[in-house]
């Protein structure tokens, strides 16, 4: 548990950071620190040099403006989970944030650093796959802007490259009539997901569905959109019968589904099913009300 | 840990089993691979760079192709060792034709040992079928790649080729 | 002022101030000039041959000390002891403090480096070139025996460690008289201790003085002082341990461990200050494990629920080498098959494995814990049979009031008990009736509300120094200052039992100071006599014995100079408050640092007196105390998840007198929660290779205190004739009865899917299938 020797930096701007990131060989981007760290202590992670962000001004705001949730990459998961005007824009991103490890956890662990570290039973992943957000990425030659289903390679794996540096995430704010939540079922030991479901319903005027996006994380090894779910309930009033049969296809299409001594494939593509029907009952609450 | 599966590539199956057997081809496939060189009877001794997102490993070992019944099946041993753990597989592949292309049915058994196993079972599963991935999109890279063609594209062209149309 | 009776109150813990500011010293706080830092080479592999080991890149590194390994080591240090080996076809391995031809479990050490800091030293450690030749491993106990399989130890026979038979009655007579006979499988799963401290050891060696001070996270320190004198071959008085604050044991520390003699060998060899922090990693790979028994009982009922025998067929999964007590502890499971059942005919065959794990040892309730499942189960699994109210099998066989001392089926003499109305209490305090009528609704509903009883009995007090294998007495010495203040040492060594106010609340009202006037020293091999240690909830029932009994001395003395002082008769002295008066003429007094001062100043005495005030005892107890109570679980489990909803635990305990019942309660809420622990989350496993799957908290489920609603604790008051206190014993009673409570709870919510019985860990997966028509997996 005692990481080995590297070099640490600790820049004031993003600027400076994405070139001390640029001038140097095996460099990491520190945020939270709360996965970067844990890898260093067992040394299955041993960059040269840290390059702790921690004190880089202007990434860690959120901010609601021209019909955009913008939120900067540092920003803690405490500080999105405690944020009152979210909590009525966008009741899924405090809901999604609370439910993350711990207070500590919660304390440091950024939004940034859970998106790109991109662990496949994180709980952010599915909350950016429902409510269709971008990442602004900063890099030697500049922003460049990528939306979450194409953030999310594989595994730990995200486009973001070497040099880059995520600065904000963008989330279209969710017009009237739209109603987010997140249902997760909590791995015993870590806390993480072992699935987690993340839906947000916006209705007409009918009170049909007019837009849904679900995201589902724990399940494979990035979190998807579950698009049949979306379409299944598009058009239609969000009762329970609706809901449920639209539900049930929460993990289709799903191979090679993420499996281990908490919880098999199967078992998690099943929870999927039952989760989805959960967040998509408070979205539909929500979004009533 | 099982590791069974069948992966098609659009290759010819002889194409396929020399990416899949020859040497200079297998060092450009094998995910991570920093060097591999023969010490005879179909025995390689290699280094790896394994891993997954920021999880990186050095490990050296070895890595033994037996039974080869070219171009349709053989066996591969693979041993190696890192400072985070070791690896051990055994394996069988075999070849078969489709049309024009091959597909590759695979199956062994996968023991990791030390820090690696440990610390990492929610992961095992996972990063072993990731892995896979990652090595079948560069074979098909490989196996597919025009003359002259800059692989390393054509290994990542492939690979999200792939990914996208999961 | 007078002293409140501060026995029986509620006095915040007096450790709690220094613990919460970090004012406590722990081993790892230890910083002494020129002190090295060891990190410890481990075997990655199960099970190997070691062919090579090059330290020299290791011992290039800048800042390395040295690097050490078992050929450097073993000839000058003994191997790690074991206490209990006297078994039937017992085979006792040699076990080396570093591994020098095979390695036998992941983690088990073969190299030490000792460099200047610890990242040092680790850097070092990945430097170590170890050669290894891979065997093949097992790490099933059963296959472990099957003959044909690889063996740990070539020169024995078979893996099997040491078999173990105990009868009562005559179990085939109870098979016959029996209506109907039940058989059924359990499992005790692996576990990890995981105190929140890992272990810690810290050694100097002063040449000079020929004097070593060994440092180290210990529950027993004066019995680690004797082994270590005894493998690193010094004067055992010449060897100081310390064993400072010390962050939970729950067992793992009750042990001596190869890391405290290197650390020792290390430091008289260096003749440098050395330290040894275990990371957590280690901590789960080569501390020691509790549990791992799988064994077949078959049970003989009357169609009333009378069970008329007991027969338990068990492998224990002893590891790769024996701890210190390893082979003792399935013998305590044997002890305690009959609970708190009149169950006359009952036998227990054990058979010990090898295999390529960890070792087992004690572990909170250590082999009580899985007793108790078994027969709590049992009556569960009886009342299935039968079609009878779990409650009824119970009543049915309970051991009653009137018969204590009660004799076992098993040899033991319970003490004392009432069992009826610990039950009948939490029977109420949950609302028993209430909850079955509850159940039948919601099952209307398709809901699954489980309701799940544990009525246990457990040992503890450890014990008559016959019955065990390390000795069970225990000491006090009592100092009364001249001033007045009172000095206790103990020969335990309280590790969050909280002994440093309950002893002073004790000392308090026996002596008539205050409670903030006493001192309660221990842990530290120089200034306290020795002493058998905390585990096996014996410090109060022992250890707080042995400090009464000297403080009885202590009192005698002081009437005899109060007397003198007051020109009394010795007979007419009492305590009064603080206050040691006349009778009759209470006006009429001195204090205890009256007669103290008096006591110390040397002239005139009383006749036939010395001066001073300091008395010791060595107390041996009789007789085990047998703590007893009945916990009430109620769940329910959500049939698209498979997920346990804990929604009431009504716990009665009965843990005869109390001194403290806050103190009490933290017990049993610790206790409980860690029995909750094994019932639903946690779980060593080892795969089939012999590696660890669950090598961090990432994978191994501690319980944590959100998982948990509000316990409703109660408890009755039998007191033990054990001892004057009457008190038995508190430390393991949460853990022994909760882990059946809520096992019956989930098992009795799935009743209507024809399920019998399901092995912990119950997983939310595991209760989903069951739920939804398949297997559990
Ligand atoms: C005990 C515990 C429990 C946890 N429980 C949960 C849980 O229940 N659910 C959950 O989702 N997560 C959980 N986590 C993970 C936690 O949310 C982490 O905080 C998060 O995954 C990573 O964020 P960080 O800010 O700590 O990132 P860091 O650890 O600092 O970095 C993580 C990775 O991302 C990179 N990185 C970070 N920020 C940037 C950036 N802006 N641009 C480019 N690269 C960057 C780093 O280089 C590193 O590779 C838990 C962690 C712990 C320790």
């Amino acid at each position: 548990m005692i990481p080995g020797t590297f070099d640490y930096h600790a820049p004031k701007t993003l600027k400076k950071a994405v070139s001390l990131l640029n001038e140097h060989e095996d460099a990491k981007i520190l945020a939270g620190g709360h996965s970067l760290i844990p890898l260093m202590k067992l040394r299955f992670a041993a960059p040269a040099v840290v390059i702790d962000i921690g004190r880089v001004s202007g990434i860690s705001r959120i901010r609601i403006s021209d019909g955009h949730i913008q939120i900067g990459a540092l920003t803690t998961h405490h500080t999105i989970g405690s944020n009152a005007r979210l909590r009525r824009v966008c009741p899924v991103l405090p809901e999604t944030a609370n439910e993350i490890g711990d207070l500590q956890v919660r304390n440091r662990g950024t939004l940034g650093g859970s998106v790109v570290h991109a662990d496949p039973a994180a709980d952010w992943p599915a909350a950016m796959m429902a409510l269709r957000a971008s990442f602004e990425v900063a890099g030697p030659s500049g922003t460049r802007e990528v939306s979450a289903s194409d953030f999310f390679v594989d595994m730990m794996t995200t486009t973001i490259g070497d040099g880059e540096i995520l600065s904000q995430i963008r989330i279209p704010e969710p017009p009237a009539g739209s109603g987010s939540a997140y249902a997760k079922m909590h791995q015993s030991a870590s806390g993480f997901a072992i699935t987690g479901v993340a839906a947000q319903l916006t209705l007409d005027e009918s009170g049909n569905v007019s837009a849904a996006g679900v995201g589902v994380t724990g399940v494979a090894p990035i979190a998807y959109t579950a698009s049949a779910v979306e379409d299944a309930l598009v058009g239609k009033a969000p009762d329970e019968g609706a809901i449920a049969a639209a539900a049930a296809l929460a993990a289709d299409g799903v191979q090679d589904a993420n499996e281990d001594h908490h919880a098999s494939g199967e078992y998690r593509m099943h929870l999927a099913t039952v989760l989805a029907s959960r967040a998509l009952a408070s979205a539909a609450e929500r979004a009533k009300s | 840990m099982k590791i069974t599966g069948t992966h098609q590539i659009s290759a010819a199956r002889d194409r396929v089993f020399t990416v899949l057997t020859d040497p200079e081809c297998l060092a450009r496939v094998m995910p991570g691979c920093k060097g591999l060189e023969s010490t005879g009877d179909g025995a390689y001794s290699i280094h790896l760079a394994a891993g997954v997102g920021p999880i990186k490993g050095e490990y050296a070992g070895t890595v033994q192709l037996t039974d080869i019944e070219a171009p349709s099946s053989y066996r591969m041993l693979v041993d190696a060792k890192g400072k985070t753990g070791f690896v051990k597989g055994e394996g069988k592949v075999e070849l078969v034709e489709d049309g024009d292309a091959t597909t590759v049915i695979y199956e062994g058994d996968v023991t990791l040992g030390g820090p690696v196993a440990a610390v990492g079972q929610r992961m095992h599963s996972s990063a072993a079928k990731l892995m896979t991935r990652q090595l079948f999109g560069a074979i098909e890279a490989e196996a597919t790649a025009e003359e002259g063609e800059d692989v390393k594209h054509s290994i990542i062209r492939n690979t999200l080729r792939g990914l996208r149309s999961k | 002022m007078p002293v409140a009776k501060s026995v029986g109150a509620r006095i915040k813990r007096r450790e709690d101030p220094r613990l919460i500011q970090g004012l406590a010293t722990y081993v790892d706080d230890l910083q002494l000039p020129g002190m090295c830092y060891v990190a410890f080479v481990r075997s990655p592999h199960a099970h190997a041959k070691i062919q090579s080991i090059d330290t020299s890149a290791a011992s290039a590194l800048d800042g390395v000390v040295s690097v050490v390994t078992g050929a450097d080591v073993n000839p000058d240090v003994g191997g790690v002891p074991c206490a209990a080996t006297d078994f039937p076809n017992v085979q006792v391995p040699e076990h080396p403090v570093l591994a020098e031809d095979k390695v036998r479990f992941v983690g088990e050490p073969l190299a030490a480096v000792v460099a200047v800091d610890r990242y040092v030293a680790q850097d070092a450690v990945d430097l170590v070139e170890v050669d290894y030749d891979p065997l093949e491993a097992v790490s099933d106990a059963e296959a472990a025996l099957e003959p044909g399989s690889v063996k740990l130890y070539d020169h024995f026979d078979s893996n099997q460690a040491f078999t173990w038979d105990l009868e009562g009655g005559d179990v085939d007579a109870g098979l016959k008289e029996a209506d109907r006979v039940i058989s059924q499988r359990f499992i005790h799963q692996r576990l990890a201790p995981n105190p929140i401290e890992p272990r810690g050891v810290a050694a100097d060696f002063n040449a000079g003085d020929e004097q070593l001070t060994l440092w180290s996270s210990t529950q027993i320190p004066h019995i680690l002082r004797t082994q270590v004198a005894l493998m690193i071959g010094l004067n055992e008085n010449r060897v100081r341990v310390i064993a400072p604050e010390v962050g939970g044991g729950f067992g793992c520390k009750l042990n001596v461990y190869a890391e405290e003699a290197v650390l020792g060998h290390l430091a008289k060899k260096l003749e440098r200050p050395v330290k040894w922090m275990e990371s957590r990693r280690e901590n789960f790979l080569h501390t020691i494990h509790g549990r791992d028994q799988l064994g077949d009982v078959e049970i003989g009922m009357k169609n009333d629920g009378t069970i008329t025998t007991l027969k338990y067929n068990v492998v224990a999964d002893v590891g790769s080498y024996f701890q210190l007590l390893t082979p003792a502890i399935p013998t305590l499971t044997g002890l305690m098959l009959c609970g708190c059942y009149q169950i006359r005919n009952v036998s227990m065959h054990l058979r010990a494995a090898f295999t390529n794990k960890m070792s087992t040892d004690a572990y909170r309730g250590a082999g009580r814990p899985e007793a108790t499942y078994i027969v709590e189960r049992i009556v569960d699994c009886v009342a299935d049979e039968l079609g009878l109210d779990p409650l009824e099998v119970r009543r049915k066989n309970f051991i009653v009031k009137d018969s204590f001392p009660y004799e076992t089926g098993t040899g033991l003499s319970y003490d004392s008990g009432d069992y009826t109305i610990a039950l009948d209490k939490a029977l109420k305090n949950a609302d028993y009736e209430g909850l079955r009528k509850k159940q039948a609704e919601l099952r209307d509903e398709g809901r699954y509300l489980g309701i799940g009883l544990s009525t246990y009995a457990e040992i503890c007090g450890m014990g008559p120094s016959a019955a065990m294998p390390a000795g069970g007495w225990e000491s006090g010495t009592v100092r009364v200052d001249p001033t007045g203040k009172v000095t206790v040492l103990t020969g335990i060594k309280p590790h969050g039992q909280g002994q440093e106010t309950t002893f002073a609340q004790l000392i308090a009202d026996g002596l008539g100071v205050d409670v903030d006037d006493v001192k309660i020293v221990h842990g530290d091999t120089d200034s306290v006599q020795y002493g058998t240690g905390t585990f096996g909830s014996r410090g109060t029932a022992v250890g707080g014995t042995a400090m009464i009994m000297a403080m009885e001395k202590v009192k005698k003395k002081v009437k005899k100079f109060a007397a003198h002082m007051l020109e009394a008769n010795i007979d007419d002295i009492e305590l009064e408050d603080d206050r040691y008066v006349v009778k009759g003429n209470p006006e009429r007094g001195v204090s205890l640092a009256d007669v103290s001062g008096h006591a110390h100043r040397g002239i005139d005495m009383p006749e036939d007196t010395e001066p001073g005030l300091a008395e010791s005892h060595f107390f041996e107890p009789s007789n085990f105390t047998y703590p007893f109570g009945t916990h009430i679980a109620v769940v329910e489990v959500d049939k698209d998840t498979g997920e346990v909803d804990i929604q009431r635990y009504v716990a009665v305990d009965d843990v005869g007198n109390i001194i403290n019942p806050m103190i009490v309660e933290g017990q049993i809420h610790g206790g409980i929660v860690q029995g909750l622990g094994q019932a639903l989350y946690e779980e060593v496993i080892y795969d089939e290779s012999g590696q660890v799957l669950t090598g961090t908290f990432m994978d191994y489920t501690m319980p944590k205190a959100h998982f948990f609603p509000r316990f409703e604790l109660d408890n009755t008051v039998t007191p033990t004739p054990v001892n004057p206190m009457g008190v038995k014993g508190v430390g393991e009673a949460g853990t022994i009865g909760s882990t059946p409570a809520i096992v019956n709870a989930v098992i009795d919510a799935l009743k209507p899917f024809g399920v019998r019985h399901i092995d912990m860990p119950l997983r939310p997966e595991k209760l989903w299938r069951l739920m939804n028509g398949g297997e559990s997996s």
